[in-house]
């Protein structure tokens, strides 16, 4: 049943993408079977590669070939070789960075021993499949999921409730919070980036990456709240990242999934240490020398994942550099008291992370770079071009998070205490954020994690 | 060794930062309580038009018709209509008036009264010449750019009569209702013959309306059908964009309270917005001459018998720079912020939501719409215009 909802789930968007993911299901479920039941090492990695060249390769086709076509006829232009336009009309299947990871991830488990191969077909494909996170994640592990599809529980009341709470609060955090940002950051990117100073682009930067908190972690409330309903746990993909005290703290508390992915399969085994096996953040230091290049390797990966534009590789290096220099300062604030540790951690990392955002939005290199280079002249620190409520806003969202981290921390809790207290509470913010759910709800914009 | 997970969940899947019980109550009451909110806020009877909410209670917003067909309107879907009305009184040319709503809205009104389009075109008349106005709150240039190029492709437009208003240079962004003007693709293709014009493309005709031959996917289908299904049988469906509205607007009365923003308080220009409407009034006034059509422009009329609310060095330099573009490219202009005398303003009610009223810096009453039509029409009887031959 799940995997026949997932199927429609899928199909209702584009029904002739359906084969693109079946094949990769396919893929993987035999490639695995085959390296689980061949004794020689050597056998188990042909078929390892072979599952790996394949996802890879359909990976590549749809969301990389016309970028390095056209990457490639610009090389030529530039040596005086004159080619014609392209002519392909790619559409990138959605989901197809997610599934892709999800299948790679389970053969490169059952190599590593990990986990044994699911001998159900529709189990694994359930899991490949299953609809609350297919299109833009949690990254799910096999060893994490398959289990609880295997041996599904009794229905609890309890999960209902965690289920739809998380639903609400994601509808509330996508309709209202981030499509209301939306135009206002398209409009603050759309103007001439000359006439701004370097405060409004630390604004900018800032409104983008709270819209894009808000729409991602709304993403990820919905699927967890959704696959919950049906008893079936996910791993959380976000904890409050902008209250992260270094760059390495922030990557344990952003798109938790993807970075604890990107640690185990790509970076971890660069460096030769020992991987997780299980979805818990942020990127281990490593043990060989080669963790410098392993870390701009991964970095560089992990940006080029999120799209095909020089800008998301901008944007993987920026946070390379960030955790680089954040090792470097480590060994100087290690004296410091933990409070100004933790505190002056979370002034200089929330606005340098939110500064990353800004290849991530931008249209181009250029104006990435223009962008940047505001704040290396000191006159630009002097002028404002945004409209004044932009400030507003920015200066809202950002004591807001700050407010609601006290409240999850010191007044839920104490809320807890008291059962009717805690009900009569949670009804008004319920039907406050229900409300305006209603109010806000409309179709016409996609979530931004879609695209990747 | 091979692992295996055991069929218990891990614990660290366990540790999420929300409490799991007795939340289906809070939700269920919740709902209950939502539905009572938006029944009650839903049922209540006043319809506000957001675009006219700044024109207050004290001003009415007027759009002439002529033998029953619309000379003046503030929607650009209505354009169809203008257009049929001037076919059919059989004028060759016709002039456009582009504007922001102190176009369309007369302060103090009073049954009979008229703003200055109908006034305007009784006397162009005389010249064989039809006017059409269209008129948007807070239009910016981009805006007007716009409709210039799509007007310019259904009228035969001889004379453009353009309002420039130093406020409406704050505003960026392409209203919805102009999102019809991305579809024609000969205007599309006029507009993307510039800079400007393809930035405009580029950020906004994907959100114009869909048109009816494009294939719909499954999603977009079932949403249309449940949109229309609840829009149907549903009041609170309805009623949600007057909710929203209303919902934005007490926050802007909340923000202008908090920062006691009122009618007087100083704008200043917004430097990406108004170099990006100088480029506006540029492509706006080439196209115009290289469609041999004429222009008058005019820095709007503004109260002054009180200081308005603009940095004064900011104001001159805006005047000095329209009235250079202008004549580099042909047209006339004319600076009438000074001629409406104080006693023909009024008005309006107050930014925070107050019973008080603010003076009103825009909309004049019907004595001032007078004026102007007399002022413009003096300026176009300078002009080269063909005469009726007897």
């Amino acid at each position: 049943m799940i995997f026949i909802a997932s199927l429609a789930f899928y199909g209702f968007w584009r029904v002739e993408f359906l084969p693109v993911m079946l094949a990769s299901v396919l893929i993987d479920y035999f490639a695995a079977q085959k390296i689980f039941l061949v004794k020689e090492q050597a056998k188990k990695k042909i078929w390892l590669y072979l599952s790996l060249t394949i996802n890879l390769g359909l990976l590549f086709y749809f969301k990389y070939l016309i970028f390095v076509a056209e990457n490639i006829i610009s090389l030529g232009s530039l040596l005086g070789i004159e080619a014609g336009p392209i002519l392909l009309n790619i559409v990138l299947p959605l989901g197809i960075s997610f599934y892709t990871f999800q299948t790679i991830s389970y053969t490169i488990d059952v190599y590593r021993g990990v986990i044994e191969p699911e001998k159900d077909f529709l189990t694994y494909a359930s899991f490949v499949t299953f609809f609350p996170q297919l299109v833009a994640g949690p990254v799910l592990r096999a060893i994490e999921v398959i289990p609880q599809l295997t041996n599904r529980p009794k229905f609890q009341w309890s999960n209902i409730a965690f289920g739809l709470q998380r639903i609400i609060f994601g509808l509330f955090l996508k309709v209202v919070l981030a499509d209301s940002l939306g135009p206002i950051v398209d409009d603050a990117f759309s103007q001439n980036i000359s006439s701004y100073g370097a405060i409004d682009i630390l604004t900018i930067a800032f409104l983008f990456g709270f819209q894009i908190y808000f729409d991602f972690s709304a993403y990820s409330h919905i699927a967890i709240g959704t696959a919950r309903m049906m008893g079936i746990y996910f791993p959380e993909n976000f904890n409050f990242p902008y209250l992260a005290c270094s760059p390495k703290d922030f990557w344990k508390r952003w798109h938790i999934s993807l970075s604890s992915w990107i640690r185990d399969y790509v970076y971890l085994p660069l460096t030769g240490t020992k991987f997780h096996d299980r979805s818990i953040g942020g990127l281990a230091s490593g043990t060989t020398d080669n963790k410098v290049k392993a870390l701009l390797l991964t970095w560089a990966i992990m940006g080029l994942w999120h799209g095909a534009a020089w800008t998301f590789l901008v944007w993987g290096l920026y946070h390379a550099f960030a955790i680089l220099t954040y090792r470097v300062v480590l060994k100087f604030g290690r004296s410091l008291p933990q409070a100004i540790q933790y505190y002056g951690g979370i002034l200089v990392t929330l606005p340098f992370m939110m500064l990353g955002w800004i290849p991530f939005r931008a249209e181009s290199l250029e104006t990435c770079f223009l962008m940047y280079s505001k704040f290396f002249s000191p006159a630009s620190y002097f002028s404002l071009g945004l409209r004044e409520n932009i400030y507003l806003v920015a200066a809202f969202l950002l004591l807001s998070t700050f407010f609601a981290r006290l409240v999850q921390k010191i007044f839920v809790p104490w809320l807890n205490k008291n059962k009717i207290l805690s009900i009569i509470t949670e009804s008004f913010f319920f039907a406050v954020v229900i409300t305006f759910c209603v109010i806000y709800l409309r179709s016409s914009n996609q979530f931004i994690y879609f695209q990747f | 060794m091979l692992k295996r997970l055991s069929s218990k969940i891990p614990q660290y899947l366990k540790n999420t930062p929300y409490s799991e019980n007795n939340k289906l109550i809070s939700i269920f009451f919740g709902l209950i309580l939502s539905f009572i909110l938006l029944l009650f806020l839903s049922q209540k009877s006043d319809y506000i038009k957001f675009d006219e909410v700044a024109l207050g209670t004290d001003t009415k917003g007027y759009l002439a018709q002529i033998d029953g067909h619309s000379i003046h309107t503030t929607k650009m879907s209505e354009f169809s209509l203008l257009k049929r009305g001037f076919e059919l009184r059989k004028l060759k040319k016709t002039a456009l008036w582009l504007g922001n709503s102190q176009l369309h809205a007369i302060n103090q009104y009073k049954e009979g009264q008229e703003n200055a389009s109908p006034i305007l075109l009784k006397k162009l008349s005389a010249l064989q010449t039809d006017l059409l106005t269209l008129s948007f709150a807070n239009a910016n240039l981009q805006e007007h750019y716009l409709v210039f190029e799509y007007s310019k492709v259904h009228l035969p437009i001889k004379i453009l009569y353009l309002g420039i208003v130093f406020d409406d240079f704050r505003e960026t962004g392409i209203r919805a209702d102009l999102g019809l003007i991305f579809q024609e693709e000969e205007v599309k293709n006029n507009i993307l013959k510039n800079a400007l014009g393809r930035q405009l493309v580029k950020a906004y005709s994907s959100k114009s309306p869909k048109q009816t031959n494009i294939i719909y996917t499954h999603q977009e289908v079932s949403e249309n059908y449940l949109n229309k299904l609840l829009k149907g049988n549903s009041l609170i469906w309805r009623s949600r964009d007057q909710l929203q509205g209303k919902f934005k607007l007490q926050l802007y009365r909340a923000r202008n309270n908090i920062f006691q923003i009122d009618a007087t308080t100083t704008r200043k220009i917004i430097p990406s917005r108004y170099r990006a409407n100088m480029t506006a009034l540029k492509e706006i006034l080439s196209s115009a001459a290289a469609s041999k059509i004429q222009v008058i422009t005019y820095i709007v009329p503004l109260r002054h018998d009180v200081a308005y609310p603009y940095l004064k060095s900011q104001y001159l330099s805006f005047k000095k720079e329209v009235d250079e573009i202008a004549r580099a490219l042909g047209a006339r202009h004319l600076d009438i912020d000074q001629l409406v005398p104080g006693k023909y303003w009024g008005v309006k009610n107050s930014t925070t939501g107050s019973k008080g009223k603010e003076l009103d810096f825009m909309h004049f009453q019907a004595k001032g719409h007078q004026l102007l039509a007399n002022e413009l029409y003096k300026e176009t009887r300078a002009l080269n215009i063909e005469k009726p031959t007897l």
